[in-house]
């Protein structure tokens, strides 16, 4: 018997099944139910159905199992790798659709020891195990010693940092990050050592002080986190209306109409490594003529990173330091358009034809200007609008695009399939 | 009262020239906006974002300039006015001067965007 279970909103009561007959699995990654509950927010308080929610959840947990094959980091996940991303189907309404992803970066605070500051006969230690920061030597200074703690030092870059902490808190000088206080004693006294901010880096790390004076004490780091902020999809163009969006059926995404439309991702062409990055679009339906699908362009000093098609020739481009490039195939083809890049010399690129081809075309340094989708930010200003229609975006560090080909097709496959 | 009694509402023009002949009309259809263009000056584009900038919102009108200095934006956008998706700029807006904004026919004014950017044989 046909059953309407999956086409139940996922945080409905019974989503998760009813008496007596049989359940169904519910989204349960942390980071899918993050995106999936600021989704229903933007839709206005309703969750998506759980067959949509259940393809979600089942493609964060893919992405964090596939490897981003960096040389640099033989731990990164695809998963790590996207930073700025939106599913562009799926959502009940265009506003959903534009939330990015991820809210947040990857965890910058792994367990690494802080460099200890001494002062004015102070003496600092730190236990590892327990995340343990104390005086062992009484000085003269209520600001020493003082712990550093690597993280959060993207200059320009805005950081959640949060935590709590646990112990002697009235002994906490206080606690800053990029010079900017973020608790005192008093506060976390008053707060069961609890304190939460976002701040944008000036290049300095979290420092914790202890009173000096007051020694011995000891606080212990109970939890803590830094985070860099992604922001939202910022649809700046003209006029993305509600009808340009599909959320599911045979052809989901939002269209462009080739002339004026265009995403602003408040994603800086520079936020990521010129010899470590990657684009992605994935494209349901094809569009005319010369259409960036997404990208940021300098013509002087010359810097292109786009997805450029133009009829059945495909263009990639990252960090390129020359627009000279041949055509590649696929460019009017359905599937993830995709370009990586891990080295100066090189890089790789893929089409709808699923197929992977190295480009040996050298890096140079972007702008910061911002990445445009459905069209790309040329000195400032959208140029070479798309007309495609797109269910998927990311832009990021290297990683490996046969994995997230394979991820955001069968995510697109079964969105579309979910609420045919 | 029948349906066939029912009053039809008046359908919106189908060669309007000004954004102030569509006001009484607003929301248009999707289908209808398609068809048309509204392109403006230099003066009225600043304008727009200046009082898009008072309230900042994720959806955000924002004209394509023209190889005549004047800016486009698709018509389309008038089915998400004055309560859709746009509300906030447009309720902002001085509707004395929408017949400032030239309405004409979408492939008219397409034929004034620039060229794209060729491609490497």
């Amino acid at each position: 018997m046909p059953t309407l279970a999956p086409k139940l909103p996922w945080q409905h009561a019974f989503a998760g099944g009813y008496p007596g007959r049989s359940g169904q699995a519910l989204p349960t990654d942390p980071d899918a139910i993050d995106y999936l509950n600021r989704v229903a927010a933007a839709d206005g308080g309703v969750s998506v159905e759980v067959g949509i929610a259940q393809a979600i959840d089942a493609f964060v947990r893919g992405c964090k199992a596939d490897s981003a094959g960096y040389a640099g980091d033989p731990t990164r996940t695809n998963w790590d790798a996207i930073k700025s991303a939106c599913i562009m189907c799926g959502a009940r309404t265009l506003s959903g659709a534009l939330v990015s992803l991820r809210k947040y970066g990857v965890e910058e605070f792994v367990n690494q020891t802080p460099t200890i500051n001494d002062g004015g006969g102070s003496v600092g230690a730190y236990d590892s195990a327990t995340r343990t920061m104390s005086i062992t030597g009484v000085g003269a200074e209520n600001t020493r010693p003082r712990f550093d703690f690597n993280m959060g030092r993207s200059l320009g870059v805005t950081y959640k940092f949060e935590g709590r902490l646990s112990g002697d808190l009235s002994k906490v000088y206080r606690v800053l990050f990029a010079d900017t206080v973020v608790a005192t004693g008093a506060s976390l006294v008053a707060n069961g050592g609890v304190f939460s901010s976002t701040i944008t880096s000036n290049g300095y790390p979290p420092y914790f002080y202890l009173d000096g004076t007051q020694a011995p004490s000891s606080v212990r780091i109970d939890s803590l986190s830094m985070k860099a902020v992604i922001n939202d999809a910022t649809n700046v163009a003209n006029n993305f209306t509600s009808s340009d969006y599909s959320r599911s059926g045979a052809t989901p995404g939002l269209k462009g109409n080739g002339s004026t439309k265009y995403l602003n991702t408040n994603r800086a062409g520079n936020a990521d490594g010129q010899d470590d990055y990657h684009l992605s679009a994935y494209q349901t339906a094809a569009a005319g003529g010369v259409a960036a699908l997404i990208g940021s362009t300098v013509t002087s000093p010359e810097s292109r990173t786009s997805l450029v098609t133009a009829g059945a020739d495909y263009y990639p481009r990252i960090n390129n330091s020359t627009g000279a490039l041949a055509n590649y195939p696929g460019g009017n083809t359905v599937g993830l358009f995709a370009a990586s890049r891990a080295l100066a010399a090189s890089y790789v690129a893929r089409s709808g034809t699923s197929e992977n081809f190295p480009l040996a075309v050298a890096s140079t340094a972007h702008q910061a200007q911002s990445v445009y989708v459905f069209s790309q930010n040329v000195n400032g200003s959208p140029a070479d609008f798309s007309g495609s229609r797109l269910a998927f975006y990311s832009i990021g560090s290297s990683l490996s695009l046969s994995a997230l080909d394979a991820r955001v097709s069968t995510l697109v496959s079964q969105i579309a399939a979910a609420i045919p | 009262m029948p349906d066939d009694l029912d009053p039809q509402p008046t359908p919106p023009p189908a060669n309007p020239t000004t954004l102030a002949e569509l006001l009484p009309f607003l929301p248009v259809s999707y289908e209808y906006g398609q068809q048309f263009g509204m392109v403006y000056s230099q003066e009225l584009a600043d304008r727009l974002e200046e009082v898009q900038a008072e309230e900042p919102t994720q959806f955000v009108a924002k004209g394509v300039a023209l190889t005549d200095g004047r800016y486009l934006l698709t018509a389309d956008i008038l089915s998400e006015v004055p309560s859709g998706l746009y509300r906030i700029g447009f309720s902002k807006l001085d509707p004395s001067r929408f017949d400032e904004i030239e309405i004409m026919p979408i492939a008219d004014a397409l034929a004034l965007l620039p060229v794209p950017e060729p491609m490497p044989e």
